[in-house]
């Protein structure tokens, strides 16, 4: 189908970007669009306005130090996934980003687009509750920084307000034991079961984060107390189950909720090992 | 549109674009709901671009903007402004010569009713163009994002993989008629007398 009519302007700045959004239309922002072009044109939305921030160029930088890396709002996955200082000192995003869509999507698409739209089965939400990211958002009262943790509240659904613009994304240092599993169908489909994990033996700190079988990534915190206790097979095994029998999981035609289920502790159980041996290799280097 | 609610005068209902499509400039007028597959179809003629699926997953409407292989159907042509473009119709040449990824998907059944053809053949050209020497399972992950019904993939993935190695055999050739020509060359010199050289 085609799009339902809209009204489209192309922002020159952030600022003019944000004081677009106290329009009184229903407005949407347009960065790479490929999550937003296939909703308007199934006509699953008809905003009136769409802002297009993709041309301003102070969106579309990377930054990165040893420790830190921030992507802005229109830094497409690609361009992301290219960079090879990120590949070196953020291998968790950059596998993540390799399971993106196809070429044809992450050229387009972003990374901060990704976070904003929190697609169910999206790998980037749960990559930024895995490594602590924090994203900044603006309006044209000022910006803010909202903790991963506390973005994602839903569905298709995050804590940014109406008239906020999240303009970057800043990922801390990624610690030696990490792993990124997912299980698609065909490569570039949806995952129907993920798992981001990021786990840091010096400062006993473990995240495993579950996405694609449930509305909103979810923190495995039994996995987490697991791979902190020495990652015993038994011990993983016994805490994935657990942490999936909690777990509400969506039943489609791609999966019942049942697979679903059984993916998702069979994943955990391999990111968690893998992320313990990783971060091993690493100390006994 | 109802005046009360407008609140910038730089509204657009209709604005101009500017495209280079296939190294020809063009200006087209477009809504901002047109997608680019739309304006390439509907607007210049270019009917060559396959709208199938029109929410990203078939993978027939692909096009090169700016070298990258991309969805015409998830851009609107008022993003694309200034861009070049590289559509189906760009690739063969003046006289009709097809590319040489046309030709190997001609000669090794890549095809049959040809809807998805020209969004894998520029998927391909640009695979190719990035890695000239793909094994059949990388090719075969670098075209998972363009869907057939028809062939069952195994004559397109031999069409790209013949495409990668005629293609290498034609370097090799060049480089080979090179080499030769430049040892004619230094024999033919090493024959005559030595001149000044200014």
């Amino acid at each position: 189908m085609k799009p339902p009519p809209f009204d489209y302007i192309a922002a020159t700045s952030v600022e003019d970007a944000v004081a677009l959004l106290t329009d009184e239309r229903d407005s949407r922002i347009l960065a790479g669009g490929q999550s937003l072009l296939p909703i308007l044109n199934l006509r699953l939305g008809s905003p009136e306005l769409l802002i297009d921030i993709g041309r301003i160029d102070e969106l579309g930088t990377i930054e990165l130090s040893d420790h830190h890396l921030q992507i802005g709002a229109a830094v497409t996955q690609q361009s992301v996934l290219d960079d090879a200082g990120v590949g070196r000192r953020w291998p968790l995003l950059t596998d993540a980003l390799r399971h993106i869509g196809h070429a044809q999507i992450r050229n387009r698409g972003t990374v901060c687009g990704s976070l904003a739209h929190n697609d169910p089965q999206a790998e980037l939400p749960a990559v930024a509750m895995a490594l602590g990211a924090e994203v900044v958002a603006r309006s044209a009262n000022g910006s803010r920084r909202v903790a991963a943790d506390e973005l994602f509240t839903g569905p298709f659904s995050t804590s940014l307000a109406p008239d906020e613009l999240l303009v970057s994304v800043e990922f801390p240092a990624q610690p030696s034991g990490w792993a990124f599993q997912e299980f698609a169908v065909r490569p570039g489909d949806f995952a129907l079961a993920g798992v981001a994990c990021a786990f840091d033996p010096i400062h006993s700190a473990a995240r495993v984060v579950m996405f694609g079988s449930s509305g909103c990534p979810m923190q495995a915190t039994a996995v987490e107390e697991a791979l902190l206790a020495g990652a015993g097979a038994g011990d993983l095994e016994q805490a994935a189950a657990a942490t999936v029998e909690s777990l509400d999981a969506t039943g489609d035609i791609h999966a019942s909720a049942a697979s679903r289920r059984t993916l998702m502790t069979k994943l955990l159980i391999e990111a968690a090992s893998q992320a313990h041996q990783r971060a091993r290799t690493e100390t006994d280097r | 549109m109802t005046t009360d609610r407008v609140t910038t005068d730089r509204v657009t209902t209709e604005t101009k674009v500017e495209l280079s499509i296939n190294g020809r400039r063009h200006v087209v007028g477009v809504e901002p709901r047109h997608t680019l597959g739309d304006v390439l179809r509907e607007q210049l003629g270019l009917t060559g671009t396959h709208l199938g699926c029109e929410h990203g997953v078939c993978g027939a409407c692909t096009v090169l903007v700016d070298g990258e292989p991309t969805r015409s159907c998830l851009v609107f042509a008022v993003q694309m402004d200034q861009t070049e473009i590289t559509t189906i119709e760009g690739l063969a040449a003046a006289d009709g010569t097809l590319h040489p990824v046309q030709e190997a998907f001609s000669a090794c059944h890549g095809l049959q009713c040809g809807f998805c053809t020209p969004g894998f053949v520029l998927t391909a050209v640009h695979l190719l163009a990035t890695n000239p020497a793909p094994d059949r399972a990388t090719i075969r992950r670098e075209l998972s994002g363009n869907l057939c019904r028809c062939t069952g993939y195994v004559g397109i993935i031999s069409a790209v993989e013949r495409a990668a190695v005629e293609r290498a055999a034609v370097e090799r050739a060049a480089v080979e008629r090179a080499v030769t020509n430049a040892a004619a060359v230094a024999a033919s010199a090493a024959d005559e007398p030595s001149s000044p050289r200014h």
